[in-house]
């Protein structure tokens, strides 16, 4: 992991559009900006992580779908 | 039948920004990535289910999903069964779409910007609820992923993280409520089920 020191106001840099700003400290919290293309998303981490669990659990196939809306229990 | 863009793909899949939308046994939908059919969720207007359901969206999405990428007169076609309360007769709007796509819920006084404004940048949003999306000509449309079990009755949807979709433009996203109190593993209302028994695929899209 790459690790960086900045200071409020400061920023770094990812690639070529996107940049994550420090913009303060409140306690143990850091509040952070992120500029970045609009086709890039930005989730907190553990939000991200449920959303794809959540998406990978739904994942089907119609042939699997088929075969459940035959099914007499369905 | 309906090509839909998703410019930031889905969560756990980034790279597939072009799906289809299917229509599958009422009142479920099936999204598929264009082009790989392994990859499908199946979806349902939540408000089958949940007619209560609200939804708030930040004025940067609104201003994401209604920019370019107009599909005016191309003709949508995602719903192509007989309009009912559920998502065909919404989506159906998208056939006729308003000449003037200016969407004036959102502002653009925050667009780039991440000093303190930042923090305020929901100050504008838009609340979708069953009631808004009766409003003709509207170009939104809610569906929520769901997780298909059997029985049913065991089936969850996410109602938060729901996917919103601009009709007209043909973008959508899947948005994240993170104020809400909604579940991402919320259950199917089991006594709404018996409205919709299963009817088969074959009024579906076959390729």
């Amino acid at each position: 992991m790459l690790v960086l020191k900045r200071k409020v106001g400061e920023s770094i840099i990812i690639a070529d559009g996107i940049e994550i700003v420090i913009l303060g400290l409140e306690g143990s919290q850091v509040r952070l900006g992120v500029k970045a293309p609009r086709d890039i998303p930005v989730y907190r981490e553990e939000i991200y992580r449920e959303l794809q669990a959540t998406n990978r659990e739904a994942l089907t196939t119609k042939e699997d779908l088929a075969k459940l809306f035959r099914d007499d229990e369905f | 039948m309906g090509q839909i863009f998703f410019p930031r793909g889905l969560p756990g899949f980034y790279q597939e920004k072009h799906w289809t939308l299917y229509e599958l046994a009422k009142p479920f939908y099936l999204l598929e990535a264009s082009g790989r059919s392994e990859i499908a969720l199946p979806v349902v207007s939540p408000y089958v289910f949940y007619p209560e359901y609200k939804v708030s969206i930040a004025p940067d999405v609104l201003k994401r999903l209604s920019e370019g990428r107009s599909t005016k007169g191309q003709g949508a076609d995602i719903g192509q069964g007989p309009a009912d309360s559920s998502v065909a007769g919404e989506v159906l709007i998208a056939q006729h779409p308003a000449t003037d796509h200016h969407i004036d819920h959102y502002t653009d006084q925050h667009a780039d910007e991440y000093t303190d404004h930042y923090t305020d940048y929901h100050t504008d949003e838009m609340v979708l609820d069953a009631h808004h999306l009766e409003d003709h000509p509207n170009p939104w449309v809610v569906l929520v992923v769901v997780t298909l079990r059997k029985p049913l009755e065991a089936s969850t949807m996410n109602l938060k993280a729901p996917i919103i979709l601009n009709s007209y433009t043909r973008q959508a996203e899947q948005v994240v409520l993170e104020q809400s109190p909604y579940d991402t593993r919320a259950p199917l209302n089991p006594l709404k089920i018996q409205d919709f028994p299963a009817s088969g695929m074959d009024h579906g899209e076959t390729r």
